[in-house]
């Protein structure tokens, strides 16, 4: 028999190993405690460590697109400010212009806003173009000296009509104008990063400086984001500290022992002080989109501490000193709990192949985390508790029921029999119906619009709708790149292909769904030549020669933002109405699509930047990541199963429960509009809820072979010994995680639900599907074997006495 | 036997997680569509019951329901010029011109249309189509391009009735064979045997007119940029310049039932002449972008083309 021999050499080692680690329990104790001390001070000085470049899978082709000009067509990141009119008037009123006025000195002196980029109706820049029975005339739109008298209104507001603005800086209803300001990177006052949460900081006094009952102002934009995000951010540690709370107050009614639930809790919480600590040793920081992971190592760290606090007690109750019994657990435990997070931690590190660096940050903080746990909790946490006195009160509860079966469980384990088992895995089977129907209903992408950090009705995202409402741009915008080479001389702006094709380009655009409004440098020509010809609308076209076209130069420049000198490279801007999945993989579908059959020679489309370009990319590389991590953690599980049980029968009673679970969190997602995305993709991965099965079955077989239990009795000793606590865990994890759903930051929110959902039905499968599986995959070979073992040993303890 | 069982439970959920997972049909978006709410469209005709629009690309479209809803209408060879101008002699017959000295007709009510001219080497617009079903058709636009028809838009000849290198813009006129062509710099022509011959009619304006419409054989009202209307009471030979509630450039023209003359321009504008033509009110302003046409449907609505594309405007007090 060899697997059995295989598994007495392990147990041979762990036995040695637990000898050597409790030979030297005070010095490794000691420098336990130096370590978490160092690590500690290290840990004190770690720093959120934001990025927009982290959310980005960089190697895919959109963000090659993207990388080649981002120095050429700058203003991505550019803050629109709104201001409106509350009542039904329009602007043009005194109050209103003057309170323009002020909002925009303002944001003109913020530190960090590129004065020579700010736009409002008082900028210098923001001309009318008129044709008049002389000739052209070109005028700012609010002339100087400006006093917002009625007749000067009127002047403002009939030049308002001629500049070409209305839908971008002026609303389409005329109730509001934007300020809109670019932000620079650097702060040439300074010389330091710009501080954007300083800057929505500033955004936000301007707002209640001068928002009133007549004055609404909406603020929008990449550093609001960060700023509102930040802001939030505060209130995450709130949760962590509720959960905690939460974690204690159950840990200790379910151990009836201040010491248990103070060993086990700071036990827990170990490798996040180690994890955070070691950090900034491998580069790396906190990102306030990782910043949950901490808080994932330290309930894994839970889950694992219940264990062993259990086992411990469970021995101690058995009438063990806290010496022995802590050996002991540590002989039981030691092999599951680690293969449990070796297999957490393989699984993090394939999710490192993915190409978005903040899924990478989280994958290496997550396997270190899971990998620094294997230290503390299971050769730190016994050593502490060998030190340790059960309190009386502990003792005598856990004793209440001791010799008599549990009724509970025993009722439980009749899972593990023929009938109870079919009606099991028939419940099952129907989930995993309506599990995999629902899941293909799950969309990649964000499911909402407006900004999918924060929630829906969220000062935010009301804001950004109330502007994409009234305007004709807004914040969801994609670009798209339009090479070309030409032999004219004088490049390649009045070569009528190039001129042709982006205008059909535009125009096909122009009516896909999701689409807002187009623009490009044809849509700025037309305007052009109609301006050249009396402003008669009826020239605005793109003429088929290089002669008439030459009438529209004069926006083909680069000042116009859209092309480059010689126009061998020019962007078209696809304004979006929203960034939702499923809009932009339409528009992304239908403007290949059109790429593909449109081929013009010498012309060649590049997509895609702008936010939306980012989104789509990113959303592209999530699909494609989903499906990776799942095969390469599941491949994970059952190698590292397969290694530690060595039987395809266990390995599938583990592996099916969590497959199914998967699906049905799948499922749960696309019932409560939860988008894949770079925030939710993890929790699948995270992986919680492994363990719960690992310890199960390493029970069953240790039963089942060293007392040749029948399978039956082996699952009733496994949930009893082992069950408690991973329903506690469960239970006390879901709980606390639950409470995220209440955070205003809508992706805490949806990683609480989820979690809560995968420690719970994780437990669930665990404890009803397993055993069942067991049974209809004749796990009882396990039995068989070892009896022949044990009497193979039995006859060789008789002929040795 | 046990095993199978178990195995057979394994096998469907390995098959459900490979659907579960694999690659998902994203929710149904709505099928990409021409937006003629987002196009320009740059003249409108009546033919029979069916509104015809045209506009940029070469794009032709037909509404049965007065504008509520558009559809595409086929023509023999797509340009990407922009169609500029679209007349019927009748229900069935209609001529469109537009850029590159664009010639379009129709036999069928404008379904069908076939380019009877087309020159994109000198790539100068067509501006204007005006024609009698028994008459004479005129075809003209930039730099004093003028060509007449005498088969009803099949063959054409350029003719040189005066008007030097200025744009022509706009032609009005009646069976009677009273005719009035305007366009660049106040230039103004008439005739009064249905185009053989042209009287050029003495300045009265020195801006663009982008339209003249004649309201019956003496009064004639021409209109043009920043609120220039002028209305003559005697074929052309005085005119008056009408006091506008809006200073903006006007760019098309039609008549409501009444026979009052509505006029269109920048800024979504819609004014409405007086039946004497001495006043003129603003209907609505209803945007930014410019109109070129408007079409009155039956039930009192609007219908209006411009910069901004295709809309309704509701029905108002008359």
């Amino acid at each position: 028999m060899n697997h059995p021999s295989k598994n007495n050499a392990l147990r041979r080692m762990v036995d040695a190993c637990s000898e050597l680690l409790f030979r030297h329990r005070n010095t490794l104790l000691l420098l336990f405690a130096a370590v978490t001390l160092a690590l500690g001070w290290g840990a004190s000085q770690a720093r959120l460590d934001p990025g927009f470049n982290k959310l980005i899978p960089l190697s895919h082709p959109y963000m090659q697109t993207l990388s080649d000009y981002s120095k050429v067509f700058s203003g991505a990141n550019r803050i629109l400010v709104n201001v409106r009119v509350k009542d039904g008037s329009d602007i043009y009123n005194k109050p209103y212009m003057d309170a323009l006025k002020r909002i925009n000195d303002e944001i003109f002196f913020i530190p960090g806003v590129d004065r020579t980029r700010v736009r409002s109706l008082y900028s210098p820049t923001v001309r009318y173009t008129e044709v008049t029975e002389e000739g052209f005339l070109s005028d700012v739109v609010v002339p100087a000296r400006f006093t917002a008298q009625a007749d000067e209104l009127a002047v403002v507001q009939r030049n308002a009509a001629r500049s070409g603005e209305i839908g971008r800086l002026i609303a389409t209803d005329q109730k509001g104008s934007m300020i809109v300001a670019d932000l620079q990177d650097i702060n040439p006052d300074t010389g330091k990063k710009v501080d954007y949460a300083e800057i929505a900081q500033q955004l936000e006094q301007i707002r209640s400086k001068y928002g009133n009952d007549k004055i609404e102002i909406n603020i929008i934009g990449f550093a609001k984001v960060v700023g509102d995000v930040q802001e939030a951010l505060g209130q995450v540690f709130t949760f962590f500290g509720i959960a905690f709370a939460i974690t204690a107050l159950l840990l200790l009614a379910y151990s009836r022992s201040i010491k248990l639930t103070v060993v086990a809790l700071l036990v827990a919480l170990l490798p996040v002080v180690w994890l955070v600590g070691l950090l900034p040793v491998f580069g790396l920081g906190i990102d306030p989109m990782s910043i949950l992971v901490p808080f994932l190592i330290f309930s894994i760290g839970v889950s694992h501490a219940v264990q062993m606090t259990n086992a411990w007690k469970q021995e101690v109750i058995g009438g063990k000193d806290a010496r022995e019994a802590a050996k002991a657990a540590f002989r039981k435990l030691f092999v599951p709990g680690s293969v449990a997070l070796l297999t957490n931690a393989l699984g993090f590190m394939v999710i490192m192949l993915i190409d978005i660096q903040i899924v990478r940050e989280l994958g290496a903080t997550a396997c270190l985390g899971v990998t620094l746990m294997i230290v503390t909790n299971k050769m730190l946490l016994p050593l502490v508790l060998s030190f340790l006195k059960l309190e009386p009160a502990a003792m005598h509860k856990a004793a209440a029921g001791k010799g008599e079966r549990h009724a509970w469980w025993w009722r439980l384990s009749g899972y593990a029999t023929a009938r109870p088992a079919l009606f099991s895995i028939f419940v099952g089977m129907l989930l995993l119906g309506w599990g995999t129907l629902e899941s293909r209903k799950l969309e990649v992408g964000d499911t909402g619009s407006g900004v999918a950090e924060l929630r829906a009705d969220s000062r935010y995202n009301l804001d950004h709708k109330q502007i994409v409402g009234s305007y004709a741009i807004g914040m969801d915008v994609l670009t798209v790149i339009v090479e070309s080479k030409t032999d004219m001389a004088e490049g390649s702006c009045l070569s009528y292909p190039l001129m042709n094709a982006v205008d059909r380009f535009s125009l096909q655009m122009q009516g896909v769904s999701g689409v807002q409004s187009v623009v490009g440098v044809p849509t700025q020509v037309k305007f052009t030549i109609a301006g050249q010809n009396e402003g008669n609308p009826r020239w605005a076209g793109i003429p088929q020669t290089s002669e008439a076209l030459r009438q529209g130069a004069r926006a083909m420049g680069p000042e116009g933002g859209l092309s480059v000198n010689d126009c061998h490279a020019m962007q078209i801007l696809v304004y979006l109405k929203d960034h939702k999945g499923a809009t932009l993989a339409n528009v992304m579908t239908e403007a290949k699509r059109f790429i593909a059959d449109n081929q013009t020679p010498g012309v060649k489309f590049r997509l895609a930047g702008g936010s939306a370009g980012v989104a789509a990319a990113t959303n592209e590389a999530v699909e494609h990541a989903e499906v990776t991590m799942l095969l390469s953690i599941f491949g994970a599980i059952s190698l590292l199963c397969l290694l530690t049980f060595r039987s395809w029968r266990a390995v599938l009673c583990i592996v099916v429960p969590l497959a199914l679970v998967s699906i049905l969190c799948n499922a749960l997602m696309a019932q409560l509009g939860i988008g894949l995305k770079v925030s939710t993709l993890p929790v699948i991965a995270l992986g919680v809820g492994v363990d719960y099965g690992i310890y199960l079955f390493e029970r069953i077989e240790t039963e089942m072979q060293e007392r040749g239990l029948d399978l039956r009795e082996a699952v009733y000793e496994a949930l009893r010994q082992r069950g408690t606590a991973a329903v506690f865990t469960a239970f006390t994890m879901a709980l606390s995680v639950g409470t995220w759903a209440f955070s205003s930051l809508k992706f805490q929110a949806d990683m609480g639900i989820l979690l809560a959902f995968m420690f719970f039905v994780n437990v669930f499968g665990a404890i009803t599907l397993a055993p069942a599986l067991a049974y209809w995959l004749n796990l009882s070979v396990w039995q068989r074997k070892t009896e022949n073992t044990m009497s193979a040993t039995k006859a060789q303890t008789e002929q040795a006495a | 036997m046990r095993t199978l069982v178990g195995l057979t439970v394994s096998a469907i959920v390995a098959a459900a997680s490979v659907y579960a997972f694999s690659p998902r049909p994203m929710p149904a978006q709505p099928e990409s569509v021409v937006r003629v709410d987002r196009m320009r469209f740059n003249d409108m005709a009546q033919a029979g019951p069916r509104l015809i629009a045209v506009g940029e690309r070469g794009s032709i479209f037909a509404s049965q329901d007065g504008g509520a809803s558009w559809q595409a209408q086929g023509l023999d060879k797509a340009q990407s010029s922009a169609l500029t101008s679209i007349h019927f002699l009748d229900d069935k017959h209609g001529i469109a011109v537009g850029g590159d000295n664009w010639i379009l007709r129709s036999d069928d009510g404008g379904r069908r249309w076939q380019t009877v001219r087309f020159d994109a080497k000198v790539s100068e617009p067509l501006l204007g189509v005006w024609g009698l079903k028994d008459g004479p058709v005129f075809a003209f636009g930039s730099y004093g391009r003028f060509l007449a028809s005498p088969d009803g838009g099949k063959s054409w000849t350029a003719q040189d009735i005066g008007v030097e290198d200025f744009h022509v813009n706009a032609m009005d006129g009646g069976s009677d064979g009273q005719l009035m062509l305007v366009g660049e710099q106040g230039m103004a022509f008439k005739s009064s045997d249905a185009g053989k011959s042209w009287q050029k009619i003495p300045p009265f304006y020195h801006g663009s007119l982008f339209g003249v419409a004649r309201i019956d054989a003496a009064n004639w009202v021409a209109y043009g940029m920043r609120g220039n209307v002028f209305v003559s009471r005697d074929f052309g030979q005085h005119w008056q310049k009408l006091d506008l509630p809006l200073p903006v450039s006007l760019f098309g023209h039609a008549k409501d039932s009444a026979g009052r003359l509505l006029l269109v321009g920048q800024g979504g504008a819609v004014l409405r002449l007086a039946a004497d033509l001495s006043s003129a009110r603003l209907l609505t302003r209803s945007g930014a972008l410019s109109l070129t046409a408007v079409s009155p449907q039956p039930n009192g609505a609007l219908v209006v083309a411009g910069e901004s594309g295709l809309l309704q405007l509701a029905a108002k007090e008359n």
